[in-house]
């Protein structure tokens, strides 16, 4: 493990996202079910998994290339996806709002 | 609800008639302070008069958790002989209770602050449909927008 500014900065990555993971974790219980609620479960799965990924940044420089360019890549499509899912809740919150 | 149904305050009731926190109009005032977990239904009626209005802030009072209903009972239309007739925000209420269950109370207490106008009650449904479909169940909204627009066309 090198401890160099990549590696504090996926530390500070890593001290986000659990907190993330907390907040997704305190707030889902006020969020019962609906389109909100059903976007929230979806969001709430993939912070779990970014936080697991995340995780595992520190620990890139022991692992052989071919192993961390598939977890980056999986982390930049969960991501996307992400982006997806929440742009869309957005766009549908609008709609009912102003419906 | 039955004429012989007897509601009693909650504590937070209780509280409100000291603190008069949440500006409660006269007559719900009133009937807060009549509410005694004696007094029968009937009897509150004829109390204030026999306006149906008691029915409507009964609902607001037990919405707003300052009034407790009788123990197993359902907030639903009545039956039989001297069963009383409902307005259509009550109905509403009860809808939003049979429909929704626990997740009832926010409809609730948004359909007995609405005004009692057709436009406004529409208005009200329109929004408590919004609020279901978002935060509660997308089939659930389209039931509750269906039967609500039954009652609301009577």
């Amino acid at each position: 493990m090198q401890f160099d500014l990549s590696f504090v900065i996926s530390l500070a990555a890593i001290v986000v996202m659990v907190f993330c993971l907390l907040q997704v974790i305190k707030l889902g219980k006020t969020v019962p079910g609906g389109i909100v609620g059903k976007a929230w479960r979806q969001l709430s799965a993939l912070v779990i998994l970014f936080t697991v990924g995340y995780l595992v940044t520190p620990f890139f420089s022991l692992l052989p290339a071919q192993v961390i360019n598939p977890i980056v890549s999986l982390i930049f499509l969960f991501g996307a996806i992400y982006v997806w899912i929440t742009v869309r809740l957005i766009h549908r919150v609008i709609s009912e709002l102003t419906s | 609800m039955q004429p012989e149904w007897v509601f009693s305050k909650t504590p937070r009731g209780s509280a409100e008639l000291e603190q008069r926190s949440l500006g409660l109009t006269f007559m719900c005032r009133r009937l807060l302070i009549m509410v005694d977990g004696k007094r029968t239904l009937g009897e509150l009626i004829h109390d204030l008069g026999g306006s149906m209005d008691v029915l409507a802030m009964l609902e607001k009072l037990v919405a707003n958790d300052l009034v407790a209903a009788p123990a197993g009972a359902v907030m639903r239309r009545p039956e039989g002989p001297h069963a009383i007739e409902l307005g259509p925000k009550a109905r509403l209420c009860e809808l939003a209770d049979s429909l929704l269950g626990s997740a009832a109370a926010k409809i609730s207490a948004k359909i007995t602050a609405c005004g009692d106008g057709a436009e406004e009650l529409n208005a009200c449904v329109d929004a408590c449909v919004r609020l279901i479909r978002l935060t509660i169940d997308e089939t659930k909204a389209a039931e509750f927008k269906r039967q609500a627009s039954t009652i609301l066309a009577h």
